[in-house]
């Protein structure tokens, strides 16, 4: 159901758009079960042959397990590569094709997922999986590798003192970019009937950005990047027929607003119905859960 | 400077850049706390953020550095102890604390009698294994000091046990970097909790410099009741001198750590007195 929408158009809102930017936690599966509305919501637009592009900033998962988990839960089994944009995959892209990135190394501090999508794009890096302590011996002595150009920061469950300082060393005494593929403050596990809110990538990035003075290079949303770099890659879209559909404000809202886009707001995942007049400013649509989107 | 000497019995030293760098005595330090302790009227307490040692460990330090030990092992402070002492009459029989800390913190734990649980290393937990995530239900305090183990799991579990389960959150100290030499900077207790300082949108209670908790509890120990015959020593403005302003005692900022005369200019908080080094004192 349509909870509250800005819009006066007489229209279905799947017949006022010709391109869906859809969020995949919260919106479409929570912790791997199809949320109630989506395969009956992502059926309707592919009948409708329109356009879908999952924009997720969880760069946990790889593209092919997205379209693995696309297929076994919400019945789609054909959604193109190019369509999953994950910020992994974004970050990819920003090295590749921005940054035409040759002999200059990443430190990277993520899953092994986020790996496996930079191994996908040819980019070399080091700095995954656990780090023991060093002392401060070991620091005095720690040698600087100048080709590290780039230090990239997402969730890493092996986060510790000894990468959060390896990372500062590369950005302060290399000037190494320092890039950001997202900045959730807060991630949703599924705990009996509802969930649990745990600590996001922010949490792994918080005593870094706080050392160095420099601001890190965003990526994932709510930067208009993936916006533009999906253009740049694939063609251009229609930004007055492009909806976003997610389900957290300060992600993928501002996102919509920041590119300029049409936006939809589900309460089935990150966002409550209490929060909504709190915002200050309003998406276009708010809904319960996607399925919204066929009112 | 003689009159310094006179004006205050009970001197608080911080550590590192004020009496010694590393392994480097400052010059005049070792002196200044001989004739010191020599006096019987006169108190030496040594105060420190630095949460990895124990006491023993500390006054090892002091005899290697110094050359003797300080004969009160009770005069050497460091916020690790001080935490120890704020929750151990706070927590019932029975009742445990979360640590995030270093070996040296869950030793000083021990010997207060306080229980610990989550000390050393985690395994790393994807983010969906937090669904099954069951706490100790005795847990009563989340406890953050620098812990060289602390990894964004075991960070995890400490928000769980604030913000689901309503443990209190205490922590030595939020110093964002330590010097490691001239021109690198390490991270510092605040730079490894910012992520949980970060998620819960606070620091928890700070029980280390600055906070006056940390003199009440020297306070306590050692009966000190007349605050104006008590002076702070440290080359750090915003623990040190910050310290002694919140805890409404006199203080003296050197030059042999990280401040410089420039920035006692351009600091809010000002200290009582500028001295070059300790060595000033006599």
């Amino acid at each position: 159901a349509v909870v509250s929408t800005q819009s006066t158009g007489a229209k279905g809102i799947i017949d006022q758009f010709s391109t869906f930017l859809i969020d995949c936690d919260g919106v479409l599966w929570t912790s791997e079960k199809a949320v109630k509305g989506a395969r009956r919501a992502l059926d309707a637009l592919i009948k409708a042959e329109k356009r879908v592009i999952l924009v997720t900033n969880n760069c946990g998962r790889t593209v092919s397990s997205i379209q693995t988990m696309m297929d076994e839960i919400l019945g789609i089994p054909d959604i193109p590569k190019r369509d999953v944009i994950t910020s992994g995959v974004a970050t990819a892209i920003y090295l590749k094709n921005r940054m035409k990135i040759e002999q200059e190394k990443v430190y990277l501090i993520a899953q092994d997922a986020f790996s496996k999508t930079l191994d996908d794009y040819g980019i070399s890096h080091f700095g995954l999986g656990p780090q023991p302590f060093r002392n401060t011996v070991e620091w005095g002595e720690f040698e600087v590798d100048p080709s590290v150009k780039y230090v990239v920061v997402s969730l890493d469950p092996d986060f510790n003192h000894s990468k959060l300082t390896e990372a500062y060393l590369y950005i302060t005494e290399n000037n190494a970019e320092y890039i950001v593929p997202d900045v959730d403050m807060f991630y949703s596990c599924k705990r009996g009937d509802g969930t649990r809110k745990i600590p996001g990538t922010h949490s792994v990035q918080a005593g870094l950005s706080a050392m160095v003075e420099k601001a890190p290079t965003p990526i994932g949303k709510p930067s208009r990047f993936i916006f533009d770099m999906i253009q740049e890659e694939y063609g251009p879209l229609d930004g007055g027929r492009t909806l976003m559909i997610g389900d957290s404000y300060e992600t993928d809202m501002k996102f919509g607003f920041n590119c300029g886009i049409a936006t939809a707001l589900v309460l089935s995942g990150n966002a409550k119905k209490e929060d909504v007049e709190g915002f200050e400013r309003q998406p276009d649509f708010v809904m319960d859960d996607i399925s919204g989107i066929l009112d | 400077m003689n009159s310094l000497l006179d004006r205050y019995d009970v001197f608080l030293f911080d550590c590192d850049g004020v009496l010694w760098t590393g392994l480097e005595p400052i010059v005049g330090a070792k002196k200044l706390l001989q004739v010191l302790l020599a006096r019987e009227d006169k108190t030496v307490i040594l105060v420190t953020n630095n949460s990895t040692k124990t006491r023993a460990l500390l006054n090892d330090h002091v005899k290697k550095v110094l050359g003797f030990s300080m004969p009160d092992e009770r005069c050497l402070y460091s916020s690790g102890v001080a935490c120890a002492m704020y929750m151990r009459h706070q927590l019932k029989e029975g009742e445990k604390i979360f640590l995030m800390g270093s070996n040296g913190f869950s030793s000083v734990l021990k010997e207060c009698g306080v229980e610990a649980v989550g000390h050393g290393v985690h395994e790393p937990m994807d983010l969906h294994s937090f669904s099954t995530f069951q706490p100790d239900p005795t847990v009563k305090f989340v406890v953050g000091g620098f812990d060289p183990q602390l990894t964004h799991t075991k960070m995890t579990k400490a928000f769980i046990y604030v913000r689901e389960f309503g443990a209190e959150y205490i922590c030595t100290n939020q110093d964002l970097v330590c010097p490691l030499s001239s021109s690198r900077l390490l991270p510092g207790t605040g730079a490894v909790l910012a992520g949980l300082t970060a998620a819960l949108g606070h620091t928890g209670k700070v029980i280390g410099k600055p906070s006056p908790i940390f003199f009440d509890i020297v306070a306590r120990e050692h009966g000190i009741t007349d605050k104006s015959r008590v002076l702070m020593v440290g080359d750090n403005l915003l623990t040190d001198i910050q310290f002694a302003a919140n805890s409404g005692i006199d203080s003296a900022v050197v030059y042999t750590g990280v401040t410089k005369p420039k920035d006692v200019t351009e600091s809010a908080v000002k200290p009582t007195y500028c001295l070059n080094s300790v060595a000033e004192l006599l």
